[in-house]
Formats: C-alpha cells, sequence, structure tokens
C-alpha cells in the first residue's frame, strides 16, 4: 500500500507539474493573441472607417486596404472583422450602417456566418443566426425562419428575434405554428425589438390571444397592452367567458 | 502488544486512505462539472444582453433587503451605492435591526426620512416594527428603512419579507458591495424559466479585502497583501468557481451565501421564512424551499450565476476567521440536523441522493475525520506502532493533491474571469496553495471542530464579527439633499 500511495503522489505531482505548465502555457498564448487581435483591430478600424465615411454609388466597391485584406486569409481575422462590423452595426443606423452591412457582403462574410449556420454545436448555430440577422442577410431568412420552432431554446430564441428584427411585426408570423413555450425574457426581448419598427401588429393577434400556447397568449396579451389595444383583449375575454 | 498497536495503525491508514480517497474522487467529480457548467454557462452569456430588463417596464419587482446591527459607521455609504443599482422596478429595504448606534438617525438625517403608514402585508412572525420611514425626497422614492426591536439576521430579514412589495426579494449584507449590472443578473434566471418555477438564485461573493473602494463602489481588483485574506481567496475561488458550479450543473444546489442571493417570495413566506433557530439561516432556508417543492411535486429550480456579482471583507484575522467557521459548522449541522429526513432518502432526488450525503460526509465530518485522524496518529506514533513511511506517503498525497485542485481552481478564474491579470498576483496565488495546506487549513478544521463543541454546549450566538471596514470614503456633499 505504501508503494501505491507513493505512486499515487507521484502522479498528484505530475499532474500538478502538468496542470502549471498548461497554466503557462495558456498565459503566453492569450498574450500572443491579445497582441494579434490588437494589430488586426488596427487595420481593421481604419477599414471600418472607411466604410462608415464611404460616398460610393450602388455598384462600386468599398475601398479595403492591402494589410486588411492580408489579415483577412486568416479564419480568427475574419471572426473578428465580423465581430467588430456587429459592434458597429448596432451602434450605427442609416447609410452608416448600411454601408458596413456592404462591407460585410462584399468580403464574402456571409460565408462564415452560414458555415456557423450549418454547424452541429449549438452555439455556433446561434451565433450563425445572430450574424445574418444583424447584418440583414435577407436571402437567408427561409433556413433561419426554420429554427423558431428549433428544440435548442437559445437557437429558437436568437431566430426569432432574428425574424423579428428582418421583418418586424410581419416577422411574428412565426407565433402561428409556435409549440414551445416563450420566456418571460424572450417576450421582453421581442418587444424590444418590435418598439424600434415601424407598425402595428398584425390581424393575427386576435389568433394569438385564443393561441393553444399560453406563453403566446400571454404574449399577445402584452403586445396588445404596449400598443393599447385593450379594447381587443376585452372582446377575446368576453368571447372566452 | 505491539502486534495490536500495528493492526490498528494499519487500520487507521487504511481508514484514512479509503475516506481521502471517496472524498478525492468527489472533487474529481466536482471539477469535471464545474468545467462542463462553466462552459455552457459562458457559451450563453455570448447571446445575453442585460440592458434589455434595465429599463423594462416587464421586468420583474425586485425588494433588496439589507438587515444592518450597528453599521453607522458605513451604512449612509452604503445605502448610496445600493440606491444606484442598475434595475429599474427596485425597492430598498434597510431594516435597522435595533442598533445600539446611531445607525437609524444617520439614515434619517441623509435621506431625509419621514414616519410612513406603510402596509405590512406578510404574515411571518417577527419581533415587532418600531417605524417605517419613507425619504420626503422623490430621489430617495426607491428607499425604504424599517426599524424594529433587535431579533437577529433571521428576524431582520422576516421583517423584510413582510414589508416587501416586489415579488422576488434579494437578501444582502449591507456591508457587501454589489457590482451595479447584480440585478439585471440575478433577474435573469427568474425570466428565463418556462418549465421550472426558479425559487432562488445565487451569485458569487468574491472577497473585497485588498481592492480599491470608492464611495461605496469597486473601483479596482486587487489581490489581498495579507496571507489569511488572500488564502481566503483562494478558498473562495474553490467553493464559487468549481464547488457550486458542480451542484448547479446537477441541480443540487443546497446554500446560496447570505450576502447575495435572490428568493421567489412567495414560495419564502410558504415555507415560513427564514428560521431563528439556526445560525446557518442562509442555508436552512435553501434547503427547506427545496424540500417543501420536492415533497409538494412542483416542477422547480435553483440557478446559479459564476459572475462576480458581489463583494465581502473577508476576516483578516485568525480571531474573528475563527469566529465566522466555528458559526458555519453550527449553522452547517443545524441545518442537516433539522432536515435529516432528507438524508438518502429516494423521495428527494439527487437532494437526498446526493448533496444530503456529500455535505454530511465530506463538509460536515471532514474535518472531524481529519482532526481524529491526528489524533489517533499522535497515539499510534506514542505507542511506537506508526508506520512512518506510510503515514508520510499518505500525508503526501493528501496535501499534493489539495495543492492540486487549488491550482485547479486558479486555472478556472484565469481562463475565465480573470479578475486578477497581473502574473505576480497568479504567482501570488500559487504560492497561497502550496502554503495553505499548513498556515491556513489547520486553523480551518479547529474552527470546526470548537464549532462542533460550541454546539454541543448549546451555544447559540453568532459571536462578534468585527470589520476593518473597506478605505473610507472621501467626504462628499450631498448633492440631493433639498436646499
Amino acid at each position: 500500500m505504501q508503494a501505491f500511495l507513493l505512486r499515487s503522489m507521484l502522479v498528484v505531482l505530475l499532474l500538478l507539474v502538468g496542470l502549471i505548465a498548461f497554466m503557462l502555457l495558456y498565459l503566453l498564448r492569450r498574450a500572443a493573441l491579445e497582441r494579434r487581435n490588437t494589430r488586426w483591430r488596427v487595420h481593421f478600424s481604419s477599414l471600418i472607417q472607411r466604410a462608415i465615411d464611404w460616398e460610393g454609388a450602388e455598384g462600386d466597391r468599398l475601398p479595403v486596404t492591402f494589410r486588411a485584406s492580408r489579415s483577412l486569409k486568416r479564419p480568427a481575422a475574419r471572426q473578428l472583422l465580423i465581430a467588430e462590423l456587429i459592434t458597429g452595426k448596432r451602434a450605427l443606423s442609416g447609410s452608416a450602417g448600411a454601408n458596413l452591412v456592404r462591407l460585410y457582403s462584399q468580403l464574402g462574410l456571409g460565408a462564415d456566418s452560414l458555415r456557423k449556420l450549418a454547424s452541429p454545436a449549438w452555439h455556433r448555430q446561434a451565433q450563425g443566426v445572430q450574424e445574418l440577422a444583424l447584418m440583414e442577410q435577407r436571402n437567408q431568412v427561409a433556413r433561419i425562419y426554420r429554427l423558431t420552432n428549433a428544440p435548442n431554446e437559445i437557437i429558437r430564441t436568437e431566430a426569432q428575434a432574428a425574424i423579428v428584427q428582418l421583418y418586424g411585426f410581419e416577422g411574428l408570423r412565426f407565433l402561428d405554428v409556435l409549440v414551445r413555450p416563450l420566456s418571460e425574457w424572450q417576450q421582453i426581448h421581442l418587444l424590444r425589438l418590435l418598439s424600434r419598427t415601424p407598425g402595428t401588429p398584425s390581424g393575427k393577434l386576435r389568433e394569438w390571444l385564443r393561441s393553444t400556447n399560453p406563453t403566446v397568449r400571454d404574449f399577445a396579451r402584452k403586445l396588445t397592452a404596449e400598443h393599447h389595444l385593450e379594447d381587443m383583449l376585452d372582446e377575446e375575454i368576453q368571447q372566452t367567458e | 502488544m505491539r502486534s495490536v498497536v500495528s493492526i490498528l495503525s494499519d487500520g487507521l491508514m487504511t481508514g484514512l486512505w479509503a475516506y481521502s480517497i471517496t472524498l478525492l474522487s468527489s472533487y474529481l467529480a466536482i471539477g469535471i462539472f464545474a468545467i462542463l457548467e462553466m462552459r455552457r454557462y459562458w457559451r450563453l452569456i455570448s447571446f445575453t444582453d442585460y440592458s434589455l430588463v434595465a429599463g423594462s417596464p416587464q421586468a420583474p419587482g425586485m425588494s433588496i433587503l439589507a438587515p444592518a446591527y450597528n453599521e453607522g459607521a458605513t451604512i449612509v455609504e452604503n445605502v448610496r451605492s445600493l440606491l444606484s443599482l442598475h434595475y429599474r422596478n427596485l425597492e430598498l429595504i434597510v431594516i435597522n435591526d435595533g442598533s445600539k448606534d446611531n445607525s437609524l438617525q444617520q439614515l434619517i438625517d441623509h435621506y431625509q426620512l419621514e414616519r410612513t403608514d406603510w402596509p405590512v402585508t406578510g404574515s411571518l412572525a417577527t419581533k415587532p416594527i418600531r417605524g417605517i420611514y419613507k425619504s420626503a425626497n422623490p430621489v430617495f422614492h426607491r428607499l425604504l428603512v424599517v426599524d424594529k426591536e433587535n431579533g437577529g439576521k433571521a428576524d431582520a430579514l422576516n421583517v423584510g419579507i413582510n414589508v416587501a412589495s416586489q415579488p422576488y426579494i434579494v437578501c444582502i449584507d449591507v456591508d457587501c458591495i454589489i457590482e451595479q449590472d447584480a440585478l439585471l443578473k440575478m433577474a435573469k434566471p427568474f425570466l428565463d424559466s418556462t418549465g421550472k418555477r426558479v425559487i432562488a438564485s445565487g451569485g458569487v461573493v468574491r472577497i473585497a479585502n485588498g481592492c480599491e473602494i470608492r464611495n461605496g463602489r469597486l473601483v479596482k481588483v486587487k489581490l489581498p497583501n495579507d496571507f489569511l485574506a488572500r488564502a481566503q481567496t483562494l478558498e473562495y475561488f474553490r467553493a464559487f468557481l468549481l464547488g457550486r458550479m458542480a451542484w448547479s450543473r446537477l441541480d443540487a444546489l443546497l446554500l446560496i451565501s447570505g450576502a447575495f442571493g435572490a428568493f421567489d417570495k412567495e414560495i419564502v413566506i410558504a415555507c415560513g421564512g427564514y428560521n431563528h433557530a439556526t445560525v446557518g439561516e442562509d442555508m436552512e432556508l435553501v434547503v427547506r424551499m427545496r424540500r417543501y417543492m420536492e415533497e409538494r411535486r412542483l416542477p422547480y429550480t435553483v440557478t446559479y450565476i459564476p459572475d462576480p456579482l458581489c463583494w465581502t471583507e473577508a476576516p483578516s484575522s485568525y480571531k474573528i476567521l475563527g469566529r465566522q467557521r466555528n458559526r458555519w459548522t453550527r449553522g452547517t449541522i443545524e441545518t442537516l440536523r433539522m432536515h435529516r429526513i432528507m438524508c438518502f432518502n429516494p423521495r428527494y432526488g439527487r437532494l437526498g441522493l446526493l448533496s444530503f450525503p456529500y455535505w454530511l460526509f465530506f463538509e460536515l465530518l471532514a474535518p472531524l475525520v481529519e482532526f481524529t485522524g491526528v489524533l489517533a496518529t499522535l497515539v499510534v506514533a506514542a505507542l511506537g506502532g506508526l508506520n512512518v513511511p506510510m503515514f508520510l506517503a499518505l500525508l503526501g498525497f493528501i496535501v499534493s493533491f489539495g495543492i492540486l485542485f487549488s491550482f485547479f481552481a486558479i486555472l478556472m478564474e484565469v481562463m475565465t474571469y480573470n479578475q486578477y491579470k497581473n502574473t505576480k498576483d497568479i504567482l501570488r496565488l500559487a504560492l497561497t496553495a502550496i502554503l495553505e495546506p499548513v498556515l491556513f487549513h489547520p486553523f480551518v478544521v479547529w474552527s470546526a471542530i470548537r464549532g462542533n463543541i460550541d454546539l454541543l454546549r448549546k451555544k447559540k450566538g453568532w459571536g462578534e464579527m468585527t470589520r476593518k471596514g473597506f478605505a473610507a470614503p472621501e467626504p462628499k456633499p450631498n448633492i440631493y439633499a433639498n436646499p
């Protein structure tokens, strides 16, 4: 037993040394990645700034610096640029925001987002949905729409948010067939997205108030309150009674 | 005689070895579950925009309950800090638990409080309320101060529950520093859940010793300079980043820190609120709430947020640390004794078959086993029967595993929140991990033994918890005061 204990201790000590070595390597690698990302960010910030200020015609191509295009051969750099574009798009609207979308399309970054969408990992799929929606890739709506009833909650909520982001109140048609619950958090999320959209709820609101999915009914009630359509709600309650 | 001693010695070593192996295996399992849960959480939060609820009228109402006893030195600043938390539907209830100092007067003067007829809707039995105060200044409309007769922390919290008007309560220690977005993060699990009812949610508590604090807010995270606080920093890494993370993965969390936890008020009241009869009221409430839901077969969950949300001052002297650990031990024993029916009871699922036995065997009994092992080893050694090489091999194995576990906790911190960015700080933490088994752990074990003895002597008190306090805030004019 004594020999066994000594061997066990040796294994633990080796694991400890391994852990320390891993930690050191991790810290070194992280520092190197941070330096590299800082360098890329410098390239991309000038690229993004030029795109924001650009006033070219419809068919013209946005200016892309040599350094930026060289960096973009690396998948990690492309991912970093997508993240920067998303941050910019969230903060900007109008022509500046549209130019960022144009840059995303021109550099073929949509292919990266589509690869994520095809991934079996839920977090990558959800990320793909988020990127495509923020970058207004309406040509992918059919693929995204199919995910609004997905079993994975994050993929589902991102897809629902994406559709509403792209099509406003019209996008809420996924509620017609939604069989999975709509959490309170998601309801708040959708209400906020809708508050930024012009228009009013569609004629489907009555149907949603009668939905077999209780969370859809709940959301429809909030929507009626938000848009001061309490009369409709009262009518529905009277009919139910 | 010699062979008897030898048999005893071998039996002792084998017993300790078997116990250690079981304990260390559970630590391994904790490490694996913690990694899985942390990975899941990090992926989830990358899709979370907490600003959603910051200004939303749909966000659920929360009442912060902050019991205060003789906190006159810092109460005004602490309340100011709590009033500035980012959350729309928020009510801050400070419960003055019969303080002997001028806490109440300070609050009245500074926040222009006036006595009011506030409805007390809850029905939990408590010590009498002497008065309820609200501010005449609309800037402080979120603040409510309750003055009551002294009855202890559990009683003060029950008064807060009775007075609270919001559906969720957040129980805190008034001297803790809460991150500005803590409530936004706390609200999410309650809003996210669809199938199961979230009855409670816990947050991570971190050590504030050594950090830069200004006007009740954490300005810069720094590693404590004194060894004792640093050892507790490491201990909190192990407890919060590994232990609770793993139990959260298994949905079998039994403890939410009294320093910061959110609860569904309806269930808390249905369970009878905080228990006055224990010094471990935070753990006891969670166990009772879970037991309540399990016995009624109601779908529920207890969630946990690994983000650093609350910063507390750790004891910086052995005397105060000893009192704290003594109380924690008594609280754990009292809680496990009150709910002993759950132990190995399949009716309570994972709680009864996994979580409860773990607490019993590895949280409660570990110090006793360790202490008994040391005593027995000394006796066997005195009788000349100790197998020294085997003893040293066993000791070396256990200590090296402990250090490995601490290093793993440091690695988790570095790979996730990385609060201590300086490489020197990481090295200091590593050194603490190596010294801790000699300079810190034996004292913690001894304090736990003292806790057991005090419980046998029927000692009930909390023991005085003097704190140094955070750096004094710079004097600042009261810009909110009416001219």
